[in-house]
């Protein structure tokens, strides 16, 4: 194929370098890749302490009581409530909805004033945070040209209705969006405290800048506790997604 | 006993390997531990995706990081696979967001029958620091620059790599290899 091979790279000698062992040719591009390769730098670990500052955060937030509302906690919400629920957030973007044929993205959740400002950051936020979080996804399964389902009000009727109540909730057919868009029943948990976490921090600030709004940062956060297997950004073993 | 302990606690501090569990339920110092192991090649592997943003979106990917840690299961490894796919979302969100290609999107593809262009070769081969390392890298179509950095920089097998790409093994197996046959040749035919 090209003209100035001396000797062709074959797929075990590649093989060997990008396992960064010793090979027997290549030397300009073994040197390449150890370059690549170098232990760390100056610079390369200055978000340390940023990271430790979220690190130690979350670990409090972990360890603190489960703010969840006892009544919450004790009385599920049955699947036909949590319908309800989701049909009141449906209510809410209801106009969008029937715009884009789309989930509606209500700003918080909480607030039910749908604001043209509500709901234009918000459009950009979570809807791109979700079409990622499955790892195992190229594309995502809605069309990728019209905005993804971004159904963040669904994941906080979802979650509202307690842990042991999630497995009959979802046989509601509200759900069936929320589980399309998780990928698969028992991807739900883990998406939904994907969306609901992208949810609540500013977007491009810094640590403990979430801290202001407990209210929301507690629900989602005590959810990564949740089964793991779910979790989405888990490196899924073979995905038969393609 | 006390003699003992001391530097038997010393190495499992900056075992990667036994901080994870450490981490997991709350050690701060075993936290950073992991950082250091991890956040060279993620960051490097960003800088592949987003360029100069790239620490501005691992930091990003810390807080999530730092935020699900106690939901992931696995070994260092996986975690490192883990934290990969987690930079990969959050470079890919920035892109978005910015409405910007990936850095290594290269809008032409490359030829390998053509002549290297001769700032970039030659750059890396004389310098052979990590940037220009990873410059070169990044001139590669995206699929095989990720396979390549994956693979090679932060340290995942084929399959692990394929996770976090949602690619089949076979897929990125073949963009690595390509990406290596096609820096090999920029590299001037030293092959």
């Amino acid at each position: 194929m090209s003209k100035h091979e001396g000797r062709r790279l074959d797929r075990h000698t590649a093989e060997q370098l990008l396992r960064g062992a010793p090979a027997d040719t290549s030397d300009a591009l073994a040197g390449l890749l150890a370059a690549a390769a170098a232990p760390p730098r100056d610079g390369e670990l200055d978000g340390e302490p940023a990271a430790v500052t979220a690190f130690l955060e979350a670990a409090r937030h972990d360890r603190a009581p489960r703010p969840r509302s006892p009544s919450m906690s004790k009385s599920r919400l049955r699947p036909v409530q949590v319908a309800a629920v989701a049909a009141a957030v449906f209510a809410v973007g209801g106009v969008a909805a029937a715009a884009t044929g789309v989930l509606p993205l209500p700003g918080g959740g909480a607030t039910p004033a749908p604001a043209a400002s509500d709901h234009a950051r918000p459009a950009a936020g979570p809807s791109s945070a979700t079409t990622s979080a499955h790892p195992g996804e190229g594309t995502p399964a809605a069309s990728p040209a019209s905005p993804s389902p971004s159904p963040t009000g669904l994941c906080h009727a979802y979650v509202a209705g307690g842990k042991d109540e999630h497995g009959k909730a979802l046989d509601s057919p509200a759900f069936t969006a929320l589980i399309t868009a998780a990928g698969g029943r028992t991807k739900v948990d883990g998406y939904c405290a994907t969306v609901l976490d992208q949810e609540s921090p500013a977007r491009g600030h810094g640590v403990g800048q979430g801290n202001a709004d407990n209210g929301k940062d507690h629900v989602a956060a005590t959810h990564p506790n949740g089964p793991p297997a779910t979790h989405p950004a888990g490196p899924p073993p073979g995905r038969p997604n393609h | 006993m006390e003699l003992e302990s001391v530097p038997r606690r010393a190495a499992e501090d900056t075992d990667p390997s036994t901080a994870l569990e450490r981490a997991r339920r709350g050690d701060e110092e075993a936290f950073r531990v992991l950082y250091r192991a991890v956040q060279p090649g993620l960051h490097r592997y960003l800088r592949v995706l987003v360029g100069q943003d790239a620490e501005d979106v691992a930091s990003e990917a810390w807080l999530q990081i730092a935020r699900d840690l106690t939901s992931f299961r696995g070994d260092l490894d996986g975690f490192r696979a883990w934290t990969a796919t987690i930079g990969r979302h959050r470079a890919l969100d920035h892109l978005r967001h910015h409405r910007r290609r990936p850095v290594a999107d290269a809008p032409a593809e490359w030829f390998p029958e053509r002549p290297a262009p001769d700032d970039t070769a030659a750059a890396a081969i004389e310098a052979t620091t990590t940037d220009a390392a990873l410059a070169l890298i990044a001139t590669l179509p995206r699929d095989q620059a990720e396979a390549v950095v994956l693979r090679a920089v932060v340290g995942l097998d084929a399959k692990a790599a394929a996770a976090v790409l949602g690619k089949r093994p076979g897929a990125v197996r073949t963009a690595a290899y390509r990406g290596l046959r096609t820096l090999a040749d920029r590299l001037g035919g030293q092959v």
